[in-house]
């Protein structure tokens, strides 16, 4: 076994405190990057769930929440430009909504016509092919509680008008505090008062054989008064209001960005304590005519491995958490890929901050094994 | 006398710079025959450790010469005389340093390991080393499971690893107590005379002047007497 690894078996609580660090390092930052890609996730969540290729919205609409109502002849006129193969109305406007018990939540309602696409969440009956029942609601089940929801259906009102709850789906929590509710076009426009002249938004679906950038030019062209975007750039234009233009997507941005630094200085410090500990060790090691290879070996092979544990425990702590942390908010999400992007940067960190620690052990002065 | 396997010749050391300076050695001359154990002798502050850290290669001289098995090692380069240290000096310290993560076994072939040769044949020299200092039956303890005594030895053991032609002690009986200390002074003093190696140890004991075969006393950075 190498004297590394015996070295970090001998103090067993300085590599427990070592690798708790990393752990702590790694959490810290998995947590918070989850945190900020839910936050992301969720504030294009319905646009991504459209089958569409283009979104029409009114002039200066930055996301999907804060909308902004569209002149039916818009409608008319995106029909008309080659290409469009069919255009789908969306409606989003807060409304009241009145519990079985009679109390009320304020909450975010979205129509659609059934074109949008099968994974946009609508109150589909059964077996129908597309078919929207009337007069219904669907809710994200994070939400059923707050909304009164424990059995289907259940008899609710929206902005003093009958509906009821006919079912529940996932992944379409709002960060908003106010939770979405899904229903069709048409019951959303009769609860929002929304005119049969008007919509919200247009999701475009372009045919076979078309580009969609050329499309998107001529509905430009056609369609001065209003904003014309690929489904991907309003996707993106919402993630950036969210992230930029409002306090709570600058504090988790903040926040996380400042996990990850944190994390990766506290990994640097750990790694870089541990190293020092040992500096007579080293000292000895170079008096007794260890090569300089042989001495980094050391070094690495001591940071690398309470950087393997501490990754390890980090990671088997975190991914309980963040199930856990999903009860309290629901849109947490921890993509696959941000595993990876935390262990490398951290594996990064314990190599570099071994480097520092190296040179340290280099540079100690191997006569110091004479003094007592 | 025999033929000199270490020597120095008006070598001056000097610690620190501008006002803080200070002359740890001035002009000393030395030789060091094989099958010798000199004792090297002084007040603190005298330059025992300084002529001991340039004898090891540890430590440069300002200017002078210092020979290593006939070669002058001042004009080697830093890996070459970190190869000498390895190859061809053996170390004993005061506080033993052995690594506590490490078995009195593992401290021994420690050598070998950091000359890269890990090997069957290391693990028979690190038995037989062990065995020279008595200490087979216990090669598994660590260096917390060894009394002070026990510690030296397997430092001894492990400067002997190599099969230096010199061994270079510093204050190795001072850890320990009068008995264990005239134990270890005997070994050093066998390690000269039976396996004719070169031997200098520095210290303050006066017991050792027994043990010894030639003595020299520094003061204030000079040879007092040779």
């Amino acid at each position: 076994m190498s004297l590394a690894f015996q070295n970090l078996l001998h103090d067993r609580t300085r590599f427990l405190v070592t690798a708790l660090g990393v752990a702590f390092a790694v959490f810290l930052m998995i947590f918070q990057g989850s945190l900020l890609i839910g936050f992301l996730r969720t504030a294009a969540e319905v646009i991504d769930a459209a089958d569409s290729d283009i979104w029409i919205t009114a002039r200066g609409v930055n996301c999907f929440d804060f909308s902004a109502t569209l002149d039916r002849r818009f409608r008319e006129i995106a029909q008309g430009v080659p290409g469009v193969a069919s255009v789908s109305r969306v409606s989003v406007a807060f409304a009241n909504y009145r519990k079985p018990d009679g109390q009320h939540e304020t909450v975010v309602l979205i129509g659609a016509d059934p074109t949008v696409g099968s994974r946009f969440p609508l109150p589909y009956v059964p077996g129908s092919q597309g078919a929207l029942e009337p007069e219904a609601i669907v809710v994200d089940e994070t939400n059923a509680d707050t909304l009164g929801i424990h059995t289907f259906p259940t008899h609710i009102e929206v902005n003093d008008r009958r509906a009821h709850v006919s079912g529940k789906v996932q992944g379409f929590a709002s960060f908003l505090g106010s939770p979405y509710i899904f229903t069709s076009y048409e019951d959303a426009a009769k609860y929002s008062k929304l005119g049969p002249e008007e919509a919200v938004y247009l999701i475009l679906r372009i045919a076979k054989y078309y580009d969609v950038v050329s499309v998107k030019k001529q509905l430009k062209a056609r369609l001065p008064e209003v904003d014309v975007w690929t489904q991907d750039e309003f996707g993106r234009r919402s993630k950036l209001y969210w992230i930029s233009q409002t306090g709570a997507g600058a504090a988790i941005l903040t926040a996380a960005v400042l996990a990850f630094l944190i994390g990766l200085v506290v990994v640097s410090q750990t790694i870089y304590a541990t190293t020092m500990e040992h500096l007579d060790e080293f000292a000895t090691l170079k008096a007794l005519g260890a090569s300089k290879r042989f001495v980094i070996n050391v070094v690495l092979n001591q940071s690398l491995t309470c950087c393997v544990a501490g990754c390890a425990l980090g990671l088997s702590a975190t991914i309980p958490l963040v199930a856990f942390a999903r009860r309290v908010v629901a849109w947490i999400y921890t993509p696959w890929w941000l595993v990876p992007v935390v262990l490398l940067p951290s594996l990064l960190m314990c190599v570099l901050a071994s480097l520092m620690s190296i040179r340290t052990a280099l540079s100690v002065e191997p006569a110091r094994v004479f003094r007592v | 006398m025999s033929e000199s396997i270490l020597s120095v010749e008006h070598i001056n050391v000097t610690h620190g710079v501008g006002n803080a300076s200070m002359r740890a050695l001035s002009d000393v001359s030395l030789s060091f025959p094989a099958g010798s154990l000199s004792l090297v002798m002084g007040p603190s502050g005298s330059g025992k450790t300084t002529l001991l850290s340039v004898l090891g290669c540890l430590l440069m001289p300002d200017d002078g010469s210092v020979f290593v098995n006939g070669r002058d090692v001042t004009a080697a380069t830093e890996v070459e005389r970190t190869t000498i240290r390895r190859e061809q000096l053996g170390f004993v310290f005061q506080a033993f340093r052995l690594f506590e993560s490490l078995t009195a076994f593992e401290n021994v072939t420690l050598s070998s390991d950091i000359a890269g040769d890990k090997g069957e044949q290391a693990r028979v020299n690190a038995e037989r080393c062990l065995d020279l200092l008595e200490m087979t039956n216990k090669k598994h303890l660590k260096p917390a499971e060894l009394s002070g005594g026990e510690k030296q030895r397997v430092a001894i053991a492990r400067a002997l690893m190599r099969d230096p032609k010199i061994l270079l002690a510093d204050e190795p009986t001072a850890s320990l107590d009068s008995k264990t200390g005239e134990l270890i002074a005997g070994i050093l003093r066998d390690i000269a005379q039976e396996q004719r190696r070169t031997v200098v140890v520095v210290s303050h004991d006066e017991r050792l002047r027994a043990f010894a075969t030639h003595v020299v006393c520094l003061r204030d950075g000079r040879v007092e007497s040779n």
